[in-house]
Parts: structure tokens; C-alpha cells; sequence
């Protein structure tokens, strides 16, 4: 998806979502008065500017805290004026795995995703059973689940297992992410997820890979 | 050489016999003594037992008489979640704000949930304390109200109204200090001050000055004993300069994502580096790569003493295989002989 504004108005909102300018931004977005992929575009240029100085350690959670509750603000800005759009491109359902009360990184994913996804947030300490009907009743393309604590994370394989199990014709990707898998890239892998995040800012980006949307 | 002495002379920036090794391991003793989770934690002489026991299996020099970092939110009135596989964790928030905090009144350092430690400390300086130090951990202010109101309303209050954040944690300050000297009353020789939050991944140094520094400071200049800074396994590279210069802690906890090599060579003269073993990956390592990581802190950190190995974190989960730990122990002597 390509956009036709000027690199340099785009460079300017991107610096606006950095600095955590909340109403420099919303104003923005105001003016620009954009088309809704041309929303989703400029979203997405963030996201990714916001992905690169975390990898390259220049900005910490906090300024990705900020940035996500001003493309949250943004995202509901739109909406309102311009309806839910039914052309999201997929369902995914999140939650912490039962006994992880930790939601702040599942909160952040949700902003993230909100863009681009139908989102169905079940909250935290979700057990199997809800991530594998609330998956069914939505028909959930993806399943997303954040775990802070080791002992979360060694429950994933059961997910994992639960959702191989159902009969289902379209099942569900895996997605997982959390401080275990930040520490340890390789982590994922004993959990049998399609996929992991390293942080949440491209959690929206490894789900359009999981569902081939380029 | 005795452990103490070994790890005394590491401290003093002096070469002991070997490298000295910590293996930080909190509910692996429940599983060592094939304990419940709960039943291990419900008295200080499973603690005791299970400390030594893996203490003489693993062959390390320490014992740790760390709980569980959940130990100082049940003081608080907090309701621990009990997991089967490992340490209890702080359930639901206590506090529906920060703000609450200030209005609370701070547990005596002799509550309920403190004194089984207090116990546990006190059996284990009788039993080892004149050739094994006895480890144990506070968590700092600014980490300590992620259990109390949540890691996200915690997030919302350093962004939105840090005045409030500020005045949180030098509130909290006089328990940590409290807390911590009773603990060298105890006969603990060393603890870990345990600050995730205060990391660069989590905040902007200017937030975490802001916010933290004074309290750090006041901490680090009030207790009587030794305490080393610890990040849980995040990066420290950001902070160190200010943790050396200002808070001037003695000893840090190293990442596994630091650059070991490079921080030795600036600050391994003015603090005792301690790490930076992933604890995490530890879980599918096999031998071969133990021998390989523990080989490569060895020789990013250990010339000229002032380096003690360990996992970055502070604990050894049960789930990491047996083969492993005894692997590390074999490449501490194999590659760590001075």
C-alpha cells in the first residue's frame, strides 16, 4: 500500500507520534482529512520508525506506550466519523495466559492491531478453553497470546496442542510474545508457535505475514 | 579456597582460586526435595534443606535465601497466585491508583510474611554462614508498585504525573531501606536490589532520573551491607554510567544482551559485574552450548577479579535440564581457574 502524501508530511506526523504529542497529532491526522488506507499507511510508517529505534534501543516502553495510545485515539477518531470498517483484514483474539495478570503488554498489542484487525480482547489469566471458543464463536484467523512469566510460557505448548486438536477446517495461527521471548529469540520455537513478536509494535505485521497480506 | 573467601576476594577486585559461581535457584529446591510448590515455601527449614541440598549437588558459592519477589506485595495485603511449576506471583493489584499508595501505611518489617524469611536467614547463618554467603533480594521502590497497582496504571503514572510517581517511591524508600538492613541483621551477606523498571528498556534515563534516582541514591548510602543493582535480565548498558557515578551501587547484574567485554573495560574497575548467563535460554541449552556461554563470560569478565558468574536474572527455573547446571559448574572450573 503506497501513500501519496509528501515524505515530508509523513516525516512530521511520525515525529509528532515520537515526541508523544497527543493533540499535535490528532490535529494532524485532522487536516490531512485521509482516506481510510492512507490512515492505515501512515499507521503502519510509524509503527515501523517506532519497531526501528526500539531495535536500535533509542526509545524505551514508555515512548511506545504513548505512541500507542495516540494511534489508539487516532484509530477511534476515524471510526467515529467514518463507521467500523468491515474490510479489517482479519480476527484476531488476545489475551495473557491463565494466572498472568500482567495485561500491559496485551493492551499495547491491542492498540497496535486495532488498525487492522478485528480484536477480541479476553483480558488477562484466560485459560485454553477461552482462547480456543472465544477463536471459534469469532472465527478467528489468529490467536495472540502474551506471556510475561516462564510459567505462562510453559503452558503455551498446551495452547498450541488444543487448538491442533479441534476439527476445524480454517485453524487459527499461533502468535506469542512477551519479556521471555524478547530475552531469548529462540524461545518460540519450544512452544510450537507459527510465529512470535519481539515487541508489540510489529505484532500487526508478523499477523499479516501469518495470513499472507503483504 | 571456602566460597566466602572466593567470592570476598572477587569483590575486592582481586583474582580468587576460580571464578566464583552463584546458581540463583528459588522453587528448583522444591523440586530437588520433590516438594509441592506450596509445602516448599510454607516453612524456612524446606528452605534451608533445599538450599544446601543444591548447594552440595550443584557445588556453588552461595545458598540463596531469595522467596519469592511476591513476598513484599503479601505484605502489603496482596494474595499470591500459587503456581505448580514455579514461584508464587502477585495476583490482582492492591491499590486502584498510585495515589493510593501514599495513603497506606507501610508493613512492619517484621509482618507476618517477612518473618519465615527472617527465619530462613537466621538457621542458614547458624548451619553456613563461615564459609557460604547467604544471598537474598529486596525490590526496589520503583519496581515494587508494579505489584502493588499494576504494571500499566504503574506506566500511566511515570507518563502522566510523575510528580506523583516521585513521591511513591521516596515513600517506599524507608521500607526497602528497613527491610534490607534487618536482612543483614539476619546474616545476609548479599542482596540483590532488584529494579526491571528502572531499565532502559522500560524508561528514558531522564524518567528514571526524574523519577528513581534520588531514591537509589538515598538506598544505596543507607544500608549496611552489600547489595547489587539487578535489571531481571534487561539491559543495564544505559543506566550503568548513572548507577556507578550517582547511585554508586558496588555490584550490578550484566544482560545476556550486554556487551559484557565492553563494560568490563569501562567500569570493571569501580563495580563487581555479575552475570550475565541467559536464564532463559538455559531451558533448551544442551552441554556444548553451556560449556561455549559460560566460557564466553568467563573471558569477557573475569580478569582482575571483580566479576562473579551467574544467570542475568536471579534465577534458575526448574525447567532448566539438570545436565546443564552441572555443566555450568564443570566450565566454571574448566575455564574459569585463575
Amino acid at each position: 500500500m503506497r501513500s501519496c502524501l509528501p515524505q515530508e508530511d509523513l516525516e512530521q506526523v511520525i515525529a509528532l507520534v515520537l515526541a508523544g504529542l497527543r493533540e499535535s497529532t490528532i490535529r494532524w491526522f485532522d487536516e490531512a482529512n485521509l482516506t481510510r488506507d492512507d490512515t492505515i499507511h501512515v499507521i503502519e510508517l510509524v509503527l515501523r520508525r517506532l519497531d526501528k529505534h526500539w531495535i536500535e534501543r533509542k526509545i524505551p516502553l514508555t515512548v511506545i506506550y504513548v505512541a500507542a495510545r495516540i494511534i489508539e485515539e487516532v484509530v477511534e477518531r476515524f471510526e467515529d466519523e467514518n463507521g467500523k470498517d468491515s474490510a479489517k483484514i482479519g480476527t484476531v483474539v488476545i489475551g495473557t495466559m491463565s494466572e498472568d495478570f500482567h495485561s500491559l503488554g496485551k493492551n499495547l498489542v491491542r492498540r497496535t492491531l486495532m488498525p487492522f484487525f478485528h480484536v477480541h480482547d479476553l483480558g488477562v489469566n484466560v485459560d485454553i478453553d477461552r482462547f480456543i471458543s472465544c477463536a471459534k464463536e469469532h472465527d478467528a484467523d489468529i490467536i495472540a497470546v502474551s506471556a510475561l512469566m516462564m510459567n505462562s510460557v510453559l503452558q503455551l505448548q498446551s495452547l498450541r496442542n488444543a487448538i491442533d486438536d479441534t476439527s476445524w477446517k480454517k485453524k487459527p495461527k499461533l502468535i506469542v510474545g512477551g519479556a521471555p521471548f524478547t530475552i531469548d529469540s529462540e524461545l518460540h520455537k519450544y512452544t510450537g508457535a507459527d510465529a512470535y513478536a519481539p515487541n508489540a509494535i510489529v505484532v500487526a505485521e508478523r499477523c499479516m505475514a501469518l495470513m499472507d497480506v503483504k | 579456597m571456602k566460597p566466602i573467601e572466593r567470592v570476598l576476594k572477587a569483590l575486592e577486585f582481586e583474582e580468587p582460586d576460580k571464578v566464583p559461581l552463584w546458581l540463583l535457584m528459588t522453587a528448583r529446591g522444591a523440586t530437588e526435595l520433590g516438594l509441592s510448590i506450596s509445602q516448599y515455601f510454607s516453612s524456612a527449614s524446606n528452605i534451608v534443606k533445599g538450599q544446601l541440598f543444591l548447594q552440595e549437588k550443584y557445588n556453588h558459592d552461595c545458598v540463596y535465601a531469595f522467596f519469592y519477589a511476591a513476598k513484599e506485595y503479601e505484605a502489603f495485603g496482596g494474595m499470591s497466585m500459587q503456581k505448580t511449576s514455579g514461584p508464587p506471583e502477585s495476583g490482582r493489584p492492591i491499590f486502584s491508583s498510585a495515589e493510593e499508595i501514599l495513603a497506606a501505611e507501610l508493613p512492619d518489617i517484621d509482618h507476618e510474611a517477612f518473618s519465615i524469611i527472617h527465619e530462613t536467614h537466621r538457621m542458614l547463618n547458624n548451619e553456613v554462614s563461615t564459609w557460604l554467603p547467604i544471598l537474598s533480594n529486596v525490590v526496589a521502590p520503583l519496581s515494587l508498585v508494579v505489584m502493588l497497582v499494576g504494571f500499566e496504571k504503574w506506566i500511566e503514572c511515570i507518563i502522566d504525573t510523575p510528580e506523583i510517581a516521585r513521591q511513591v517511591v521516596e515513600y517506599l524508600t524507608d521500607h526497602s531501606i528497613d527491610l534490607s538492613n534487618r536482612y543483614f541483621e539476619d546474616g545476609v551477606a548479599g542482596l540483590g536490589y532488584f529494579n526491571p523498571v528502572a531499565s532502559g528498556h522500560i524508561l528514558k534515563i531522564e524518567e528514571y532520573k526524574d523519577i528513581a534516582l534520588q531514591s537509589d541514591k538515598r538506598y544505596f548510602s543507607s544500608i549496611h551491607g552489600l547489595a547489587a543493582y539487578a535489571l531481571a535480565g534487561s539491559r543495564c548498558e544505559s543506566l550503568l554510567p548513572t548507577l556507578v557515578k550517582d547511585v554508586k551501587a558496588r555490584a550490578v547484574f550484566v544482560s545476556s544482551q550486554d556487551d559484557l567485554a565492553s563494560i568490563k573495560k569501562e567500569y570493571g574497575r569501580n563495580v563487581v559485574l555479575i552475570g550475565n548467563l541467559n536464564n532463559i535460554s538455559m531451558t533448551h541449552w544442551d552441554e556444548e552450548t553451556a560449556d561455549n556461554e559460560v566460557k564466553n563470560c568467563i573471558m569477557a569478565g573475569a580478569n582482575g577479579g571483580g566479576f562473579i558468574l551467574a544467570d542475568h536474572h536471579g534465577d534458575i527455573s526448574s525447567s532448566v535440564p539438570q545436565k546443564v547446571i552441572q555443566q555450568i559448574e564443570r566450565a566454571r572450573n574448566k575455564w574459569g581457574t585463575y
